[in-house]
C-alpha cells in the first residue's frame, strides 16, 4: 500500500517536472532574440553585451565599454580591452561598399571624352566618423608601357590636389570628379557633378593617397559617385590601358 | 541505342557551352563590414590578448587578404595614414587563431557570408613602455583582364586598435591646451561655436573627460559635454564641440574648459571670453526703420509737388480779369 503511495506520488512529480518543463521552454524561447531598433537606429547584431558604469579592480580602472559580438569586455591583472567606440555606444559594424569593381571604357578613339561611374558607399554608424582615400597604381598604361597621362585639365591648372575645369575635347588624359555625401570641396554634394576634375594619387610616383569622402559624424549609407573619364589624342598608341584604384576606407580613432 | 546517342549529344552540348559559350564571371561589387572598427588595449608586456572581429560580406565572392599595418595620425580629426613599415610594430606579434585565415595570405568570403576571426595579440616580455598604432586591413586583390581598356577598382577596409604597453597598467598621461576659442562676438540667436585643441605631449593615448561651461553677467549659463576622443601620443587633436545653443543671450559671456586626461587626477583648464549681441536683429531693425522712413517721407514729397500743381479754380481769376478788360 505504501509503495503504491510512493509510486503515484513520484508519477506526480515526473509529471509535475515535464508539464513545468514544457511550460518553461514554450515561455523561454520565443524571446532569444530580441529585436532592437527604433527610427533613429536599429542593431543589426542584437547580441549586446554592454557593462556599465565604471568597472574596476586594483590595478586598473576604465569607464563605460561598449558590447562586442565575440567574448565581452575583458578585465583581469595584466590588460584590459574596450572594443568600438567609448562615447557611441553601438555595435552597428563598419561598411564599406564600391561598385562596379571592373570599370570598362571600351573602344577608345581621339576627341570623345568616355566617362564611367563608381560608387561609393559607407556606413559609419559605430565609428566617430571616417575617410576613403583613393590612389592609382599607375596611370592607363598598355601592356607595350604606353601611357595615357593623368589629365591637367583644360587650363594644366590641375593635380592630385586641386581640381580644375576639364571640359574641352581637345584636352586629353585621366582624371575623375564626384558628387555625392561628404565629397570634398570643390565637388558638389548634388549631382551632377560638373566639369571640375582631379587627378588620382599616383603610387608610382610616392604620391600620397587623396581623400574622396570624409566626416566626422556618424553617418549610414553616405554615399557618393565617382566618373572617371578618358580622353585621348590622335597619336596616342594603339592597345588596351588598364590601371588599379585602391579605395581605403578608415574609420577615425 | 538511341537515348545513348540522345546522351552524348547533351554531353557535348554542355561542354560546347562550357568551353566557349560561357564567360568568365567577375566581381562587381564590393561590400564589406567589419566589428569594431576600433580596439583600445591596454597591455603589461609579456601578455597575449585574444579579440574576435567579425567581417562579413554583403557583396559578391571576394578574395581578400589580411594584413597588419602600422598608422600615425594624419591631422587634427582623428583620420590616419598607413605606415608601410611593419617593422614599426616590433616586438609585438599578430595572428589570427583557430580557422582558416592566415595574415598575408589569400582568403575566399563568400557573397553573404561572415566570418569570425580571432586575433591574438602577443606583448613579448620585452617589449618597451609605449603606444602602438594599428591597423587591420582587410584588401582586395583586383584580376586584371586582357583585352579590355579598363580601370580596376581594388578596396581595402580597416579597423584601428590603439595600443598602450605598460608595467603598472597606469602610463603618464600628459597634455595641454593648444587652443580654446570662441567668435569675440556673437549673435545672440545664434549658436556660439567653440575651437579646443588639445596636444598629448607623453607617449599615451588618453580621452578627455570634462565639460565646458559658460556663464554670463546676467546669471545666464550652460554647459557642453566633451565628446571623449582618442588624443594619441605626440599629436594634436581638434576636438569636436557642439556648439552652444540658447534661444537668446546677451552680454559678456565666460566660457571655461576643464578636463581630465582619461579618469586620471591630471586635470586642464582654460578660460576664453565673448560678447553676444543681437547684431543681426539690429542690423534688420535698422534696415526696417530706414525703409519706413523713406516711406514715411514719400507721401509728403508727393504732398509738396501736389501742392505746387496749379490750381485750376485760381486759373479762371485772371481768365476772367481778363475778359472783364476786354480788348484794347
Amino acid at each position: 500500500m505504501r509503495n503504491r503511495k510512493l509510486k503515484v506520488e513520484s508519477l506526480a512529480f515526473s509529471v509535475s517536472v515535464l508539464i513545468f518543463g514544457l511550460f518553461a521552454f514554450c515561455l523561454t524561447s520565443g524571446v532569444l532574440a530580441a529585436q532592437m531598433e527604433s527610427n533613429q537606429f536599429k542593431i543589426q547584431m542584437p547580441n549586446l553585451n554592454f557593462s556599465s558604469g565604471s568597472p574596476s579592480s586594483t590595478n586598473f580602472k576604465l569607464g563605460f565599454t561598449a558590447g562586442q559580438t565575440g567574448p565581452g569586455v575583458y578585465t583581469s591583472t595584466g590588460f584590459i580591452v574596450r572594443a568600438g567606440f567609448w562615447y557611441l555606444k553601438t555595435i552597428i559594424p563598419f561598411s564599406f561598399s564600391v561598385s562596379p569593381t571592373t570599370i570598362d571604357f571600351g573602344t577608345l578613339t581621339a576627341n570623345n571624352p568616355v566617362t564611367q561611374t563608381i560608387t561609393l558607399t559607407v556606413s559609419a554608424g559605430g565609428a566617430g566618423g571616417y575617410e576613403v582615400t583613393a590612389q592609382e597604381n599607375k596611370p592607363l598604361t598598355s601592356s607595350a608601357s604606353n601611357t595615357i597621362p593623368d589629365t591637367t585639365c583644360d587650363a594644366s591648372d590641375c593635380d592630385e590636389a586641386n581640381a580644375a575645369t576639364w571640359s574641352q575635347d581637345t584636352t586629353y588624359g585621366f582624371g575623375y570628379t564626384m558628387h555625392g555625401n561628404d565629397v570634398p570641396t570643390p565637388f558638389p554634394t548634388a549631382g551632377p557633378a560638373g566639369n571640375l576634375y582631379k587627378q588620382f594619387a599616383d603610387r608610382s610616383l610616392n604620391e600620397i593617397p587623396e581623400a574622396v569622402m570624409s566626416s566626422g559624424q556618424v553617418g549610414r549609407s553616405r554615399s557618393s559617385t565617382t566618373t572617371l573619364k578618358v580622353n585621348i589624342s590622335g597619336t596616342q598608341s594603339a592597345g588596351t590601358y588598364q590601371n588599379i584604384i585602391t579605395f581605403i576606407a578608415t574609420p577615425r580613432y | 541505342m538511341r537515348i545513348q546517342s540522345l546522351r552524348l549529344k547533351t554531353l557535348r552540348f554542355c561542354l560546347f557551352t562550357l568551353l566557349f559559350v560561357a564567360k568568365p564571371v567577375y566581381s562587381q561589387t564590393y561590400s564589406l563590414s567589419i566589428w569594431p572598427p576600433l580596439l583600445e588595449v591596454l597591455i603589461q608586456p609579456g601578455r597575449t590578448i585574444t579579440q574576435v572581429y567579425r567581417l562579413s560580406n554583403a557583396g559578391d565572392d571576394q578574395i581578400l587578404t589580411a594584413k597588419i599595418l602600422p598608422f600615425e595620425p594624419k591631422d587634427e580629426l582623428g583620420n590616419i595614414n598607413l605606415v608601410n613599415l611593419p617593422k614599426l610594430l616590433n616586438p609585438l606579434s599578430f595572428s589570427f587563431q583557430g580557422g582558416d585565415v592566415s595574415l598575408g595570405k589569400p582568403f575566399i568570403l563568400k557573397s553573404g557570408e561572415s566570418k569570425d576571426l580571432v586575433l591574438k595579440l602577443v606583448s613579448p616580455v620585452k617589449t618597451p613602455e609605449r603606444d602602438f598604432y594599428v591597423s587591420l586591413i582587410f584588401e582586395t586583390n583586383p584580376e586584371t583582364r586582357v583585352g579590355l581598356s579598363q580601370t580596376q577598382a581594388a578596396a581595402k577596409i580597416v579597423s584601428n586598435l590603439l595600443i598602450t604597453v605598460s608595467i603598472d597598467g597606469q602610463p603618464q598621461k600628459q597634455a595641454r591646451i593648444i587652443e580654446f576659442s570662441a567668435p569675440k562676438i556673437v549673435d545672440s540667436f545664434d549658436p556660439v561655436p567653440f575651437t579646443l585643441k588639445v596636444e598629448n605631449t607623453n607617449t599615451a593615448f588618453f580621452k578627455p573627460f570634462g565639460e565646458i561651461k559658460i556663464e554670463g553677467i546676467f546669471s545666464q549659463k550652460g554647459k557642453i559635454k566633451i565628446v571623449p576622443e582618442n588624443i594619441l601620443a605626440g599629436s594634436t587633436r581638434n576636438l569636436q564641440i557642439a556648439p552652444w545653443k540658447e534661444k537668446f543671450i546677451l552680454g559678456p559671456f565666460r566660457a571655461t574648459v576643464s578636463f581630465t586626461l582619461d579618469e586620471t587626477e591630471e586635470k586642464l583648464s582654460l578660460e576664453t571670453n565673448f560678447v553676444a549681441l543681437p547684431y543681426k536683429a539690429t542690423l534688420a531693425l535698422i534696415i526696417v526703420l530706414l525703409i519706413f522712413q523713406a516711406l514715411r517721407n514719400l507721401p509728403q514729397k508727393m504732398t509738396g509737388i501736389s501742392s505746387r500743381q496749379p490750381d485750376l479754380n485760381n486759373l479762371e481769376a485772371p481768365k476772367q480779369k481778363l475778359e472783364k478788360s476786354g480788348p484794347t
